[in-house]
C-alpha cells in the first residue's frame, strides 16, 4: 500500500513540477539565451587584427616551390622577394596583436610574452631572408621554415577580455555617424507614424462611416512590403524617371505652346526629387510601418470605458484638453507597444536607406561587415555593433516596460464608448485622409505589380511592352526561392506554436517563477532587430556540435530563427486569448473529472484557437518577408524568396526581383485577409495586447 | 439650484426609454430614483447631467433651461457606478484634474483637494494610483472628485453597489451626512429599497420609463399609490379583489373571502382593486378568531428565523403565498411546517388600491 502512495506521489509531483516545459527552456536557452550570450563574449573578447600577412608567406612559400620546381627562376626570386617583404609586414602585425593583448583588462603576461617570442623568431626569419635573395633553391629552404613558424604563429591564443574592445566601435567616427543617423531614422518614424497611426486608430474606434470597415482591413495591408522591391516600388512610381514625374514631363510638352509659363516652370524644376534622401526615406518608412501603431491603438482605445471619458466631460475637460489628459494616456501601454516595433523596423532596415541614396546606416554597415570575409577587423566590428543593437534593444525595453506595466487600467464594469455617425464636411476630410494614405502606401504596389509584369520600362509614365517571362523564370526555372519560403516558414510557424503556446500558458495560468524570465525573453526578441539575431546566430552555431556540420550550415538553422523572431506574436496572441478564457471554466472541466490536458484539449483549446491561429498567421505573414537574418544566415541551395528578391536586385534583373516581391505581396496580403476575418469573427486577445 | 425635468421623452433609435417624464428635484434634497433593472433610472440621470439630450421636453436647473448645455457647463459633480478614476493618475490628480476648467488659481488647488479628501476620509492617500486603493477608498476619491468642483447638483449612479454589504451601511450614511452638511441638491440612483428608504428626502419610482409615484419615504410605505408601488417598497401581501361596499370601511371581495379595509382614494363598488396588508400586521394564531376580523385560514408552509423576526409563509389553495411576521420570536412558541394556522389582520392595516 504504501509503495502504490508513494508512486501516486511520485505522479503528482511529476505532474505539479511540469517537466515537460523543460525542452520548451532547452530550446530557448539553446536559441535565444546562448547566441546573444556569444555575442556579447564574442564583442568582448576577440581584438582582430589581421594577420593576413602570416598567411600570405604561407601561401607565397608554396608559389615560390611550385616555380623552383618548375625551374621558372625569375619568377622565383620575386616571390623570395614577396615573401622577404610578407615577413616585414609580418613583424608589425604580431606587434599590433602585442598592442592589443596590452589592452586586456586582465593582464595577459604571458601571452604576450609569447607573440613577442614569436614576432623576435619571425625578425629572424625575415632578416634571414632578406640574406638570400639570390639564390631561390637556399630561399626555398629557408621559407620552408618560416611557414612553418607562421602556421604555429596563427594558432596561437589570442583571445582576451577588454572592454576597450567593445568600445573601439564608439571610437570609430563612421560607426557613431551610422549609429546616429539609424536612431535619428527610428525616432523620426516614431514620430509621423505616431500621428499617422492614431489619427487612423481614433476615426476607425471612434466613428461610424460608410467603408470604415474596409479601410480597417485596407490601412493594415502596409505592413506587408518587401524588402528592397517595396522601396523600389515607390521609386517606380516616384523616382526621378517614374510615372509621376514622366507624366509631369508629359504635362510640361503638352502646355509648351498653351502655357509656356508653367510648363518653362515645369521644365526647370523637373525631375521632381520625391524619393532620394532623408524625405523619401522617412515616406517610405512612415507608409510601411504606420499599421504597427494604428493596430495597437485600435486594441488600446477600444478597451477604454466610457465612464472614464464622461468623468472628465462632467468635471469640464473637453475636446482636445481630454482627448490629451485622459484618452491619449490610456493608450500608452498600446502604443508603446506599436512605437518599439516601429522604431526597431526603421532603425534596423537595411535595404530602404542604400536604394534612396542614403549611405551610413547601422544596419547596412554591420550587415556588409559580417558578409565579407577578407578584413577580420570589420567582422570584428559587424559583431560588435550586433551587440550594440542588442543592448540598444533592450534600453528601449527597459524604457518601454516603464508605460507597459501600468497596464493594469481595468475598470470595474465596461462598456464601449459608442461610435459617432460621421457626416457631412468632416465625413468628406475623413475619406480624403484615409483614401490619401492608402493611395501614398500602395504606391510600393503598383510600382512592384507594374514591374514584375513589364519588358521595357522607362522614360515612360507606364512600361511600354508586357511580359510573363520574369513569372515563368520564377516559378518554372527557379522556383526554389518560393519552395523554400513556404517550407520554412510553415515549419516556423509550427514551431511558433509548439513553443509560443506552451509558454503562453505557463504565463497565464501558472504561477511558476520563470514566468517573468519567460516574459522578458519574449519581449526582448521582439525588440531584436534581425541583423543582430542573425549576426549572434553566425557567431553561436558556426561550430560543428553534435553534427559533423556547424548548424549555421544546416538548412534548419533558417527556420528556427524565423520562429525565434516571430515567438512573441504567438506568444502574445495565446496569453491574449487565455486571459479571455477565465480560469474557472478550465477549473469546471476539472470538477467534473477532466485531466489536463484534457481540459486543454476539450475545453482551453476550443475557445482559444483562432486567437493562437492569428497570431500564427501574423507569424507566417512576417516571416516571409524576413531578410536580415535570412540573408545573413543564408545557405547556398536553400535560399528565400527575400535571399532571391537580393540577388535579383544585386544581379540587375529589377523584373524577376519584382515578381518575386509580387507573389510576396500577394501571399502577404491573402495571410491578413484570412487573419481578419479569424479576429473579428471572435473577440479574442489582441494580438500585441 | 432645484432641478425640473419637464415632459421628458427619450428614445434610442425607435424605442421609447422614457416617456412623459415630469420630475421636481427641490433645492438641497436628497433625491432618489428607485425602480428595478432597466427602467430608465440611469437615462433619467445621464439627462440631468447632460450626456443626452432629451427628444422632447425641457429640463430646468433653476430658471435656466439646461437641455441643450453640454454637461461640461452644467456645473454638476458626477460619481459613475464603476467610479471611473482615471487609472493614469494619482488620487490627487483625479481629484484635481478639474479645477484648471474652474479657473481656480493653481496656488489653490492642493487646500481644495486637501479639503474634498479631508470631506471624504481620504488625507494622506494623495499619491496612490486608484489601483493601489480599495473598492471603498476608490468610492470615496470618486465624491471627493464631484464635490471637489462645489457643483451645483451631484449626481451618483449605483454609487453603492460595487462594494460589499457589510461597508455598504456606513459609506451610505456617509454620504447622507456630508449631503446634509453641504446642503446640496442630490439626484441618487438606486434599484436598493433599503438603500433609498434610509437615505431620502424624497423618492421617485420609477417603472418601464415613466415616474409612478413621488414622495417621501414614510409616504411611499404607508401609502403607496399603485400595486406596483406597494409590491416593490418593503414586503407585502396582496390580493386582488373587487369593490363590494364603501362608506368608513371598505368592503372588499376576494378569493381568499371578504375583508375589510381603508383607501385613500376614491371608489366604487365595483372597481377592480387590490387589497395590501404587510406581514407585520399580521398576527398568527391557531384559533379561529372573531368573524368581525379579516382572516385567512391555511397551512404553514416555510418558517425562516432571521433573528429579529420570524417569518411564516402560508399556501393558500387558491394559489397565494402570503407572510407574517412574528417580532421578537423569542416569546413565540414556534409553529412546525404544515400546522393549521389563522393569519389575522386589522382593517386599519389593510390597504385598498385601486388598480
Ligand atoms: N445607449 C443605449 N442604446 C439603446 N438602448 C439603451 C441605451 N442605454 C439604455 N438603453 C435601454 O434603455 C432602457 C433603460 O436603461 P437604463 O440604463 O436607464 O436602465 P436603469 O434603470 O439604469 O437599469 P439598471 O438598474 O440595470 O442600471 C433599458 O431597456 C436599456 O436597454
Ligand atoms: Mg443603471
Amino acid at each position: 500500500m504504501s509503495s502504490g502512495m508513494s508512486v501516486v506521489g511520485l505522479k503528482r509531483k511529476l505532474r505539479d513540477s511540469k517537466l515537460w516545459i523543460l525542452p520548451i527552456y532547452l530550446f530557448l536557452i539553446i536559441f535565444v539565451i546562448f547566441p546573444l550570450v556569444r555575442l556579447f563574449i564574442d564583442s568582448f573578447t576577440t581584438a582582430d587584427i589581421q594577420l593576413s600577412a602570416l598567411n600570405e608567406v604561407a601561401l607565397t612559400t608554396d608559389l615560390l616551390e611550385e616555380k623552383v620546381n618548375a625551374g621558372e627562376m625569375g619568377e622565383a626570386l620575386a616571390a623570395a622577394h614577396d615573401i622577404a617583404l610578407q615577413l616585414n609586414r609580418s613583424i608589425d602585425v604580431v606587434g599590433q596583436m602585442i598592442d592589443a593583448l596590452g589592452r586586456a583588462t586582465f593582464s595577459q603576461h604571458e601571452l604576450i610574452a609569447e607573440w613577442q617570442e614569436a614576432q623576435d623568431k619571425v625578425a629572424q626569419e625575415a632578416a634571414a631572408m632578406a640574406e638570400l635573395q639570390e639564390d631561390p633553391v637556399a630561399a626555398l629552404a629557408q621559407a620552408r621554415k618560416s611557414k612553418a613558424l607562421v602556421h604555429e604563429i596563427v594558432r596561437l591564443p589570442r583571445r582576451a577580455f577588454s572592454v576597450d574592445f567593445f568600445l573601439d566601435v564608439f571610437r570609430d567616427r563612421l560607426y557613431m555617424k551610422a549609429l546616429g543617423n539609424s536612431l535619428l531614422l527610428g525616432l523620426a518614424t516614431v514620430a509621423t507614424t505616431s500621428v499617422i497611426g492614431f489619427a487612423v486608430a481614433y476615426l476607425l474606434v471612434r466613428y461610424d462611416f460608410p467603408g470604415r470597415k474596409a479601410y480597417n482591413f485596407l490601412t493594415t495591408i502596409p505592413i506587408v512590403m518587401p524588402p528592397l522591391v517595396g522601396v523600389l516600388g515607390f521609386i517606380f512610381i516616384l523616382g526621378r524617371g517614374g510615372t509621376v514625374n514622366e507624366l509631369f514631363y508629359q504635362l510640361a510638352d503638352a502646355l509648351e505652346k498653351s502655357w509656356p509659363a508653367v510648363s518653362n516652370w515645369l521644365y526647370d524644376r523637373l525631375p521632381f526629387n520625391f524619393i532620394y534622401g532623408w524625405h523619401g526615406l522617412l515616406l517610405v518608412e512612415t507608409c510601411h510601418l504606420f499599421p504597427l501603431i494604428t493596430l495597437n491603438v485600435v486594441d488600446s482605445l477600444s478597451k477604454i470605458d466610457a465612464s472614464l471619458e464622461e468623468a472628465a466631460e462632467s468635471v469640464g475637460s473637453v475636446g482636445f484638453k481630454r482627448l490629451f489628459d485622459v484618452t491619449i494616456p490610456l493608450t500608452i501601454p498600446g502604443f508603446v507597444t506599436g512605437a518599439l516595433l516601429v522604431f526597431i523596423g526603421a532603425f534596423a532596415d537595411f535595404a530602404a536607406p542604400m536604394v534612396v541614396g542614403l549611405t551610413n546606416f547601422i544596419a547596412p554597415l554591420a550587415y556588409m561587415d559580417i558578409q565579407q570575409f577578407t578584413d577580420r577587423h570589420l567582422f570584428k566590428m559587424g559583431i560588435t555593433v550586433g551587440a550594440v543593437m542588442v543592448l540598444i534593444s533592450v534600453g528601449l525595453l527597459l524604457i518601454a516596460k516603464r508605460y507597459i506595466s501600468l497596464k493594469d487600467y481595468t475598470t470595474l464594469s465596461y462598456k464601449a464608448v459608442e461610435r459617432k455617425p460621421l457626416k457631412g464636411a468632416k465625413q468628406a476630410w475623413a475619406h480624403v485622409f484615409l483614401i490619401l494614405l492608402l493611395i501614398i502606401s500602395y504606391t510600393p504596389y503598383l510600382g512592384v505589380g507594374l514591374a514584375s509584369f513589364a519588358r521595357s520600362w522607362s522614360m515612360s509614365p507606364l512600361p511600354t511592352s508586357w511580359t510573363l517571362a520574369h513569372y515563368e523564370k520564377i516559378l518554372l526555372y527557379a522556383p526554389g526561392y518560393i519552395i523554400n519560403t513556404f517550407q520554412f516558414c510553415i515549419l516556423a510557424v509550427l514551431m511558433c506554436i509548439l513553443i509560443g503556446l506552451p509558454v503562453a500558458w505557463v504565463m497565464a495560468r501558472t504561477d511558476l517563477r520563470s514566468r517573468g524570465a519567460l516574459d522578458i525573453l519574449t519581449t526582448l526578441v521582439l525588440a531584436l532587430p534581425g541583423t543582430a539575431l542573425g549576426i549572434a546566430y553566425i557567431r553561436a552555431f558556426n561550430m560543428p556540435i553534435l553534427f559533423s556540420t556547424p548548424l549555421a550550415n544546416i538548412w534548419i538553422i533558417i527556420p528556427i530563427v524565423l520562429a525565434v523572431r516571430r515567438l512573441p506574436y504567438t506568444v502574445r496572441s495565446s496569453y491574449g486569448s487565455l486571459l479571455v478564457v477565465h480560469r474557472s471554466m478550465e477549473e469546471a472541466a476539472q470538477s467534473v473529472g477532466a485531466g489536463g490536458l484534457k481540459t486543454f484539449k476539450d475545453v482551453t483549446f476550443p475557445l482559444i484557437w483562432k486567437g493562437v491561429l492569428a497570431g500564427a498567421l501574423f507569424s507566417f505573414m512576417t516571416s516571409i518577408q524576413e531578410s536580415a537574418a535570412t540573408l545573413l544566415l543564408a545557405i547556398p541551395g536553400w535560399e528565400t524568396m527575400t535571399v532571391g528578391i537580393f540577388t535579383f536586385y544585386t544581379g540587375g534583373t529589377h523584373g524577376d526581383a519584382a515578381a518575386l516581391g509580387f507573389i510576396l505581396i500577394v501571399v502577404g496580403v491573402i495571410t491578413l485577409f484570412v487573419m481578419d476575418r479569424l479576429t473579428s469573427a471572435t473577440t479574442s486577445g489582441g494580438l500585441f495586447g | 439650484m432645484n432641478i425640473k425635468l419637464i415632459g421628458v421623452t427619450k428614445r434610442f433609435k425607435t424605442v421609447e426609454v422614457l416617456s412623459n417624464v415630469d420630475l421636481h428635484v427641490r433645492d438641497g434634497e436628497l433625491f432618489t430614483l428607485l425602480g428595478p433593472s432597466g427602467c430608465g433610472k440611469t437615462t433619467t440621470l445621464r439627462l440631468i447631467a447632460g450626456f443626452y439630450v432629451p427628444d422632447e421636453g425641457k429640463i430646468m436647473f433653476g430658471e435656466r433651461e439646461v437641455q441643450h448645455i453640454p454637461t461640461f457647463k452644467r456645473n454638476i459633480g458626477m460619481v459613475f457606478q464603476n467610479y471611473a478614476l482615471w487609472p493614469h493618475m494619482t488620487v490627487h490628480r483625479n481629484v484635481a484634474y478639474g479645477l484648471q476648467f474652474k479657473k481656480e488659481p493653481k496656488a489653490e488647488w492642493p487646500r481644495i483637494v486637501n479639503e474634498a479628501l479631508a470631506k471624504v476620509g481620504l488625507v494622506g492617500y494623495e499619491d496612490r494610483y486608484p489601483g493601489q486603493l480599495s473598492g471603498g477608498q476608490q468610492q470615496r476619491v470618486a465624491l471627493a472628485r464631484a464635490l471637489a468642483l462645489n457643483p451645483d447638483v451631484l449626481l451618483l449612479d449605483e454609487p453603492l453597489s460595487n462594494l460589499d454589504a457589510k461597508i455598504r451601511g456606513s459609506v451610505r450614511a456617509e454620504i447622507r451626512k456630508l449631503q446634509q452638511a453641504l446642503g446640496i441638491t442630490t439626484v441618487y440612483v438606486t434599484h436598493d429599497q433599503e438603500e433609498a428608504l434610509t437615505l431620502s428626502d424624497r423618492i421617485g419610482i420609477m417603472r418601464e420609463g415613466q415616474l409612478v409615484q413621488i414622495g417621501s419615504p414614510h409616504d411611499l410605505y404607508e401609502r403607496p399609490a399603485t400595486r406596483f408601488v406597494a409590491d416593490f417598497i418593503g414586503s407585502n401581501n396582496l390580493v386582488a379583489g373587487k369593490v363590494k361596499a364603501t362608506g368608513d370601511d371598505i368592503l372588499v371581495e376576494t378569493e381568499l373571502g371578504l375583508f375589510r379595509g381603508y383607501t385613500h382614494s376614491e371608489m366604487r363598488p365595483g372597481d377592480k382593486c387590490t387589497i395590501a396588508f404587510r406581514p407585520e400586521n399580521v398576527e398568527v394564531g391557531t384559533e379561529q378568531p372573531s368573524a368581525e376580523e379579516n382572516w385567512i385560514e391555511g397551512k404553514i408552509s416555510f418558517a425562516s428565523y432571521m433573528g429579529s423576526t420570524l417569518r411564516y409563509e402560508m399556501d393558500h389553495p387558491a394559489g397565494f403565498v402570503l407572510k407574517a411576521d412574528i417580532k421578537n420570536p423569542l416569546h413565540h412558541e414556534e409553529l412546525g411546517w404544515g400546522s393549521d394556522v389563522y393569519f389575522c389582520f386589522p382593517k386599519s392595516a389593510a390597504l385598498v388600491i385601486a388598480d
